[in-house]
């Protein structure tokens, strides 16, 4: 069913009384099928009594029939079409092309075609053509009525045929442009009292792809706007820069340092297994390790998706490539600190994140530990964008990802949706490569573009610069977050303006000095922060807190930890005299030596039982045995067989009268002797 | 804000804050965290605290606004305060303050500040059954006897109720405090007992007349106590934990107030005297004749017209007390204690039903300004006898730990420890009867034990404190409230598994000021490499919590400590 400006008239005088029902009541009226025909009432589920109380169904004349009412009968076909096609939620071509095809005929999908395409282009064309921000902007410019998709049939007059059409129409594309989201169609007739001029403009904007109609998924509305991309891409031309806001909660987050200083010193404490086939995290090490990174705000953590497992992945890949960590061992390997990783670990904050962003820049370390270090190789500028195309030279992509920070004011937030709206079209690489090359491939990270439209490039450059954000400033604290009435906005930080090249002087983040007290209750505690310190006593204490105030306690329990391992009571407690600025109390030190010393190793070892009926037979045992029997006490012995002699040894024993019963002969029936004890 | 090295505190993200005891802000910032957050351990450097719900609106009781706990924190913070922490202090004062609980023409009544928070009390499950009539959308009526009840409910329910309803006056009572003393000695008030009696009382109005004082064994709490009786000038039923106790707290009034022998009653297992002043047990108040039948004694509460209620040791309060007092909420209630540590976790109860914290001092600060001793604690470890560790061995736990703790090595110990402390007053203390009685007779010491007739226990503490007796060996009798001012060395032998009250009572019986000089040594005497050990960590960790440095000497072959 198509709309027409005599059916919208029907479908905005039912609307309020739609509109009456609850969501779930209009999602059932939404989705009758063939609403022409009638149903029993089993096809309506559990609403059928409610349909009947609203006047949506009513008894047909077959028994035990129903239908929709005549009079609703063309509301309803018109909702079913609204239904089925969701192009606000998940615009895409094919969307598109499902949605043209329920609401234009093929005459009206032919007027369309300027040229004569294959079969299999017309649907991409269209698509390419009718999203286009230059379709939607010509229309807006538009002064003659006789406006019109340029192969439409001129003996049919246009839609527009009516200047008052014409202009309703587009206030109402401009209008909707605006608000940069669909609105709902009961909000229509309140911008025009004359519904035939309503009806008929909003028909036409319909009939000619200016404006999409569907059903809100949430609350069943029909609600109308413009294509979703091509109406982000109009308002990008005209956004304004992004004004300066106040958030009302702030987070600096420097979490790639951090969580690389917390899985070092969680490496040094216990390295992690790895999986043999990829040398990857296993899900089990994954989940210990969480205990160990500092969480993010949930505010933050929702708005940027950093669970801690990619976290987690995305720094072990960081720590080895810098050299800080490497895989050592087989069966299973395991992620083992390097000497360069506890140096790293024994820096100031500021030198391990000035080290971590001098290597993803590329540039020449100055922290001097890093020297000879030639770079991550990562690349600065993340998702790296690539286009196959015949224009040359290429734009240059990183600036132009870079650019939308490197315009704001350091250390002032701006939204970061307006920071985002003002990615200018003017501005985007890709689309100055698309207005050359019309058949120009783009890939970044997973995004992938072939036979892009303008709308679609808009679209896909925004989430390029946002992802930016999230996998390259972020981490690194070269913005702090804040949330606030205009959602999440961002400034950017000393270390922000180091990385976007916009200053070469590194200002570090505020350090801290180094001071750890051991406490005569067994607390360690850390008033300042000293990684290094940290990850050496985490051998031997057990960890209670993270982040400022970190805090440790040596118990019996890590102590015997640590003793397993390897370590030793001087080892541990020179650490302390070496780490702690004061001296470590003396009940501590002797409780730690005590604990030390109360460990005792023990071996097990497999060996074969021989119990003797008495003492003369152990002696025997023990002669024949020749020193591969401990006895254990008179008539008990402990065998080793020295390899493979025990057969020999039972030979020989047999030959001396004594028969060696093996475990399962003692379990053995007696052999069966027949009726008169006989066998 | 940035790194401020000088500021004393570090607060986490999960509420604790850390307060930095060498920083030259420390005092400064200890006494403003007092009022608002919890001391939970003071070991040598770093203290910590942290800030509860509970802490907050208790702050906000004794009017602090949430403000004012933000700046402090971040007026003395290293490092930047997290921002969910101050928004999580702002949002639990403003939930103090919004249910008031006041008395009027209809009774008692709880009012909400809007009707929002009205509809949510009314529907949560622990606070409606305890709401009566509904006057209002934003009225309740209370029952006079649920009025703890409720209270308790609304803190759980994370909305505290301001209790504004008063309390009853009670009978009057008129006496004074001495100047001096009957005994003839000068009697004065310290600056902090004045200043938590003052707590306490809060010039009469509705804000003060119920709450905890918590200070160390030896700082007086009882002269807090008679200083808050004083200032109501009412008539007082005062509970705790022993006859003995009993027969202290009356030779303390007697002692020190105007009030006169008839005034001061006894009631206990031995008499059973009701008047303007009674000193009641809690054993008889929670003895009933078999577990099915009620509390006879509970009856008490209502004998006379009480305007004080004071609980000695509060942290011993049990259930059956609990309860009573929940429904007398309408009298003024003190509770006294030098450890509000239950082991059974309901420290928010005490604070629910009682009243919030109103003063805390910490030991060491009162160590350090003479009103208590300095103590020494030393653990001393000696090895198990070889015939003893086959039976060690194969013991079960329980009884590991007795073997361990009846080290027949401990005597030559504690002879020694009193040969160092030759002519000084000290305690042996130990929970093994046996044990005690084999230690005390070759040492030629009086034994003080459960079952000792009090008549004699009365005259051992006579002796002991005229110095007649030196040494006295005592089982967990002297635990509790035994005011044995002169004992300069307490030498443990045997512990009851680590309980950290009992740790904290037994040192308390000699931190009270000495004479001479104002050393106190705590001894506890510890079988090595055995569960006696493990158990001792635990108060080791405990006293150094307090402050306290703990020092582990090794015995020789020949039984002699190492210096």
């Amino acid at each position: 069913m198509k709309f027409t400006p005599e059916n919208l008239q029907a479908f905005f005088a039912l609307l309020p009384v739609y509109e009456s029902l609850s969501i779930p009541l209009r999602r059932e009226v939404a989705s009758i099928r063939n609403p022409s025909e009638t149903g029993s009432k089993y096809d309506y589920h559990s609403y059928f009594e409610e349909l009947i109380d609203a006047g949506f169904l009513q008894p047909a004349a077959a028994p035990n029939r129903w239908r929709v009412p005549p009079e609703r009968l063309t509301f309803v076909r018109l909702l079913r079409v609204l239904h089925d096609r969701w192009v606000f939620q998940w615009p895409s071509e094919e969307t598109f092309s499902e949605y043209i095809a329920d609401h234009l005929t093929p005459a009206e999908k032919k007027a369309f075609f300027v040229t004569e395409l294959p079969a299999w282009e017309r649907n991409s064309a269209m698509f390419r053509e009718l999203t286009s921000p230059d379709y939607l902007a010509g229309f807006l410019s538009a002064k003659g009525t006789e406006w019109g998709p340029a192969n439409r049939d001129t003996d049919e007059p246009s839609a527009f045929a009516n200047p008052g059409t014409l202009r309703l129409a587009q206030r109402l594309c401009r209008k909707l442009i605006e608000t940069g989201r669909p609105l709902p169609m009961r909000d229509l007739p309140a911008w025009e009292p004359d519904s035939a001029l309503l009806t008929a403009a909003v028909a036409a904007c319909i009939r000619y792809a200016l404006l999409f109609v569907s059903l809100n998924r949430d609350t069943a509305d029909p609600v109308i706007g413009p294509w979703p991309t091509t109406a982000a891409y109009i308002a990008a031309s005209a956004a304004k820069a992004p004004r300066k806001t106040e958030p009302l909660e702030t987070f600096s987050p420097m979490f790639l340092m951090e969580d690389a200083t917390a899985l070092l010193i969680a490496c040094t404490a216990s390295p992690p297994a790895l999986r043999i086939n990829d040398n990857k995290f296993l899900a089990k090490t994954v989940r210990e390790l969480e205990a160990h990174i500092q969480p993010l705000p949930d505010w933050v953590d929702r708005a940027f998706d950093f669970n801690p497992e990619i976290r987690l992945r995305t720094i072990s890949s960081y720590v080895r490539t810098f050299g800080l960590a490497v895989e050592k061992g087989a069966n299973p390997p395991r992620l083992m600190v390097t000497e360069l990783g506890r140096k790293w670990l024994a820096l100031p904050a500021g030198d391990r994140l000035r080290v971590l962003t001098d290597g993803i820049l590329d540039r020449p370390q100055s922290v001097e530990l890093f020297q000879h270090f030639e770079g991550a190789q990562i690349g600065c500028v993340a998702p790296q964008v690539h286009a196959e195309t015949t224009v040359a030279p290429l734009p240059d992509f990183a600036a132009a990802t870079t650019r939308p920070f490197r315009e704001l004011e350091g250390d002032s937030f701006y939204p970061l949706k307006e920071i985002l709206a003002y990615c200018r079209p003017e501005t985007n690489p890709l689309l100055e490569i698309f207005r050359r090359d019309k058949l120009a491939y783009f890939w970044a990270g997973s995004l992938y573009k072939a036979r892009a439209d303008a709308a679609g490039l808009h679209k896909a450059w925004v989430q390029v610069v946002s992802e930016f954000l999230r996998i390259r400033l972020l981490p690194i604290g070269a913005v702090r977050l804040g949330k606030g009435k205009n959602g999440i906005s961002i400034a950017i930080t000393s270390v922000g303006r180091y990385f976007l090249g916009q200053s070469q002087q590194w200002q570090s983040p505020g350090g801290t000095a180094s001071q750890v007290i051991v406490q005569p209750n067994f607390d360690v505690t850390f008033l300042g922060e000293s990684p290094a310190a940290e990850a050496e006593i985490a051998q031997f204490a057990e960890r209670r807190s993270r982040g400022m105030g970190a805090l440790f306690q040596i118990t019996r329990k890590s102590i015997f930890a640590a003793a397993a391992a390897g370590l030793t009571a001087d080892t541990a407690l020179e650490v302390l005299d070496r780490a702690c600025t004061q001296a470590v109390p003396a009940n501590v030190r002797h409780e730690i030596q005590g604990w030390f010393a109360q460990c005792r190793r023990v071996t097990f070892e497999s060996a074969i039982l021989i119990r003797c009926p008495d003492r003369e037979t152990a002696l025997k045992v023990m002669g024949l045995a020749k020193g591969s029997a401990t006895a254990l006490n008179e008539t008990v012995l402990a065998y080793k067989d020295p390899g493979k002699q025990r057969p020999a040894l039972i030979k020989r024993l047999k030959d001396m009268g004594v028969l060696v019963l093996q475990d399962d002969q003692k379990t053995k029936p007696p052999p069966y002797r027949g009726w008169y004890g006989m066998l | 804000m940035s790194y401020q090295p000088e500021n004393p505190l570090i607060v986490q993200g999960d509420h604790t804050i850390l307060a930095e005891v060498a920083s030259p802000l420390y005092t400064q910032a200890r006494d403003a965290l007092a009022r608002f957050a919890e001391l939970v351990k003071a070991p040598e450097h770093v203290h910590t605290y942290r800030l509860t719900p509970l802490s907050i609106w208790n702050a906000c009781a004794a009017g602090v606004a949430a403000l004012e706990i933000a700046e402090t924190l971040i007026q003395f913070s290293k490092y930047p305060v997290p921002e969910h922490v101050l928004i999580e202090i702002r949002d639990y004062a403003s939930r103090y303050g919004r249910l008031k609980l006041f008395r009027d023409s209809r009774g008692l009544v709880l009012e909400a500040n809007d009707e929002f928070l009205a509809e949510q009390i009314s529907r949560n499950k622990h606070v409606a059954p305890w709401l009566g009539v509904r006057f209002s959308p934003l009225e309740f009526a209370i029952a006079p006897a649920a009025r703890g009840e409720i209270k308790q409910a609304l803190i759980k329910a994370g909305f505290p109720a301001e209790d504004l309803a008063g309390y009853s006056q009670g009978e009057t009572l008129a006496f004074s405090l001495r100047q001096t003393a009957r005994s003839g000695q000068p009697f004065s008030l310290r600056p902090y007992q004045c200043e938590a009696a003052d707590a306490f009382h809060a010039s009469g109005t509705a804000r003060g007349g119920s709450g905890v004082i918590t200070l160390p064994c030896g700082a007086g709490k009882t002269i807090v106590a008679m200083v808050c009786m004083a200032r109501l000038q009412t008539s007082t039923l005062i509970l705790t934990t022993s006859v003995t106790a009993v027969r202290q707290w009356k030779a303390e009034l007697l002692d020190k107030t105007s009030l006169l022998e008839d005034q001061i009653a006894e009631y206990s297992g031995d008499l059973k005297q009701v008047r303007p002043v009674t000193i009641a047990t809690y054993q008889i108040m929670t003895w009933r004749p078999n577990k099915d039948s009620d509390y006879p004694h509970l009856t008490l509460f209502d004998s006379r017209e009480w305007g004080l209620i004071v609980y000695d040791e509060v942290h011993l309060l049990p259930a059956p007390v609990f309860r009573v007092t929940a429904s007398l909420q309408a009298r003024r209630r003190l509770g006294l204690t030098a450890t509000l540590v239950r082991e059974d976790g309901r420290e928010d109860d005490v604070f629910a039903l009682i009243g919030p914290k109103k003063a805390d001092v910490p030991w060491k600060v009162l160590e350090s300004q003479n009103w208590i001793a300095t103590a020494l604690c030393t653990e001393i470890r000696l090895p198990m006898p070889e015939d003893l560790r086959m039976t060690y061995a194969v013991a079960e736990k329980r009884e590991q730990f007795r073997i361990a703790s009846e080290n027949p090595g401990k005597l030559a110990v504690v002879r020694r420890l009193l040969e160092l402390h030759s002519g000084e007053p000290a305690l042996v203390i130990g929970m093994y009867l046996d044990q005690l009685r084999e230690i005390a007779a070759p040492l030629g010491l009086p034994v003080l034990t459960g079952a000792t007739p009090q008549r004699k226990r009365d005259q051992l503490f006579a002796d002991f404190k005229a110095g007649r007796i030196r040494v006295l060996a005592v089982s967990k009798v002297a635990n509790f409230a035994v005011d044995l001012p002169e004992a300069s060395v307490a030498i443990q032998i045997s512990g009851t598994f680590g309980s950290r009250q009992e740790e904290a009572q037994r040192l308390g019986r000699i931190l009270r000021p000495k004479r001479n000089g104002n050393q106190a040594h705590f001894y506890s005497v510890v079988t090595a490499d055995t569960v006696e050990q493990e158990f001792a960590l635990q108060r080791q960790l405990f006293l150094c919590e307090q402050g306290y440095s703990y020092s582990i000497a090794d015995v020789d072959e020949r039984g002699v400590p190492a210096a």
